[in-house]
């Protein structure tokens, strides 16, 4: 019987580990394919998402909530987490792409004149999320934030705004293009470059996944090539 | 969806055992007992119904946060905190519905008959037994419609599921806020699933406590 304690042991060690993960709203498509593919190449590993802006999943860290990483859509998060001592490594992996997305049947020549002819335009709070912020820099950079910050309508993040367009409510949003990709209904006009702040995706490692192999392991598989393809594919540029 | 309805569950059973041992002592005291204040105590009570979640939540936080002093205690004695676990959600959910568990059962209390009472008295019942043998059996009523009402207020309990849980996977995910998720996914046919599935849950738990309810009555009719 002696020789069943210490195998039910490695049972329990080799399965069962849970890795937590919060995601920030733009990256929810990429998050839910990565985790697949990491758990097909790793069985004995379960992965759990949480979503929201990166703001209040930075919120809820702070405030001791229980994950192991952190996809942040602003490397701005994670200083503040590794200031605290909340995180202990971080990594910018990819650049995010912001888009002007409409389901009105029209045909605009560019996402300018979307936004103009729009009674109601959708974007995430800039208040805690960073496409939020983004959008308004975009706005204020083109001179129209004026013109229409009476007509914006702050969704809680990017997946909400992009659902208040999706649904009708509003005509317009300010999105991410990985999103709007995933959706794969309506119509998008990217947001050139130049035109916003670049916004920084950065997975975060947090004090309390610091000590699990399965953290560490993603970390690795997220620098490698299949991850690499998986980024790309989503919606985001390198970094 | 499985795993947050589940969750949901056992948060609603969790709250509704805890409030209503709670509600027992409150209605005692209130229907019993000379409390200094008793008005301003009841006001108290009530407060949830006026306060929004938000506020609610937010001051949870406050207390809660291993920040604060209390916050800082409990994840001195829990080794991790409490806020965005299961049991935060649970403190949560039995400030939302006190007032539902304590009124009803304080009304239940109220209106056992006085007459009934002193003649347990007479008998030389303790107050003890005149609670057990005389005002909790002529209470079941009022008892089950508290917790009726407190498994549904905390089945469709939302804002401050949303503030103070984080909604983790199998931890703080409710049904409720399941919901909302699959929504802003935009995942249409999920969250109609869910919400039917929610719907149909807490009508049948309803209909359940009714009907046992009503049986207690004509019981308590003809006996």
């Amino acid at each position: 019987m002696g020789f069943l304690i210490p195998l039910l042991l490695l049972v329990a060690i080799s399965f069962g580990e849970t890795l937590y993960i919060a995601v920030a709203a733009s990256m929810r498509p990429l998050f839910v394919e990565l985790a697949e593919v990491f758990e097909s190449e790793h069985r004995n590993v379960e992965v759990r998402l949480t979503f929201g802006s990166s703001g209040n999943l930075y919120r809820q860290i702070a405030g001791g909530a229980p994950y192991d990483l952190f996809a942040s859509a602003d490397v701005l998060y994670a200083e503040k987490l590794r200031g605290t001592g909340k995180a202990v490594y971080y990594r910018e992996f990819a650049r995010g792409r912001l888009v002007v997305f409409s389901v009105r049947d029209k045909d605009y020549r560019d996402g300018v004149e979307v936004l103009r002819n729009s009674e109601r335009i959708a974007l995430a709070s800039p208040r805690h999320a960073p496409y939020g912020r983004s959008a308004v820099a975009f706005l204020k950079r083109i001179g129209l934030y004026e013109e229409v910050r009476h007509r914006l309508l702050y969704g809680a993040n990017t997946a909400q705004a992009l659902q208040f367009a999706a649904s009708g409510g509003a005509d317009a949003a300010v999105v991410p293009l990985s999103l709007v990709l995933h959706y794969g209904k309506g119509r998008f006009w990217e947001v050139p470059r130049d035109l916003y702040p670049p916004i920084r995706h950065t997975l975060v490692l947090t004090s309390r996944g610091e000590g699990k192999r399965s953290a560490r392991e993603f970390l690795r598989f997220m620098e490698g090539e299949r991850a690499r393809q998986l980024v790309e594919k989503h919606g985001f540029g390198a970094m | 969806m499985v795993e947050a309805l589940l969750l949901s569950l056992k948060l609603s059973l969790a709250t509704t055992g805890l409030l209503l041992l709670l509600s027992l002592a409150l209605g005692y005291l209130l229907s019993f007992r000379d409390l200094p204040a008793k008005g301003l105590l009841e006001a108290l009570l009530l407060l949830p119904i006026l306060l929004p979640p938000t506020v609610l939540g937010f001051y949870l936080i406050a207390l809660l946060s291993p920040d604060s002093p209390v916050g800082a205690l409990i994840t001195a004695l829990r080794g991790k905190p409490l806020l965005f676990s299961f049991e935060a959600l649970l403190i949560g959910s039995l400030i939302y519905s006190l007032p539902f568990g304590v009124f009803p059962v304080r009304d239940a209390f109220q209106s056992v008959s006085r007459r009934h009472i002193e003649v347990a008295y007479v008998f030389g019942y303790s107050p003890l037994e005149t609670f057990l043998r005389v005002v909790l059996p002529n209470s079941w009523g009022g008892i089950l419609t508290a917790s009726a009402l407190v498994f549904a207020h905390t089945m469709g309990e939302f804002g401050v599921v949303l503030m103070l849980g984080g909604s983790i996977p199998g931890e703080t995910k409710t049904l409720s806020i399941y919901i909302y998720d699959e929504v802003q996914a935009l995942n249409y046919g999920e969250a109609h699933r869910a919400s039917l599935l929610l719907l149909t849950v807490s009508l049948v738990a309803l209909a359940v406590l009714s009907f046992v309810r009503r049986g207690w009555i004509e019981k308590l009719r003809y006996s």
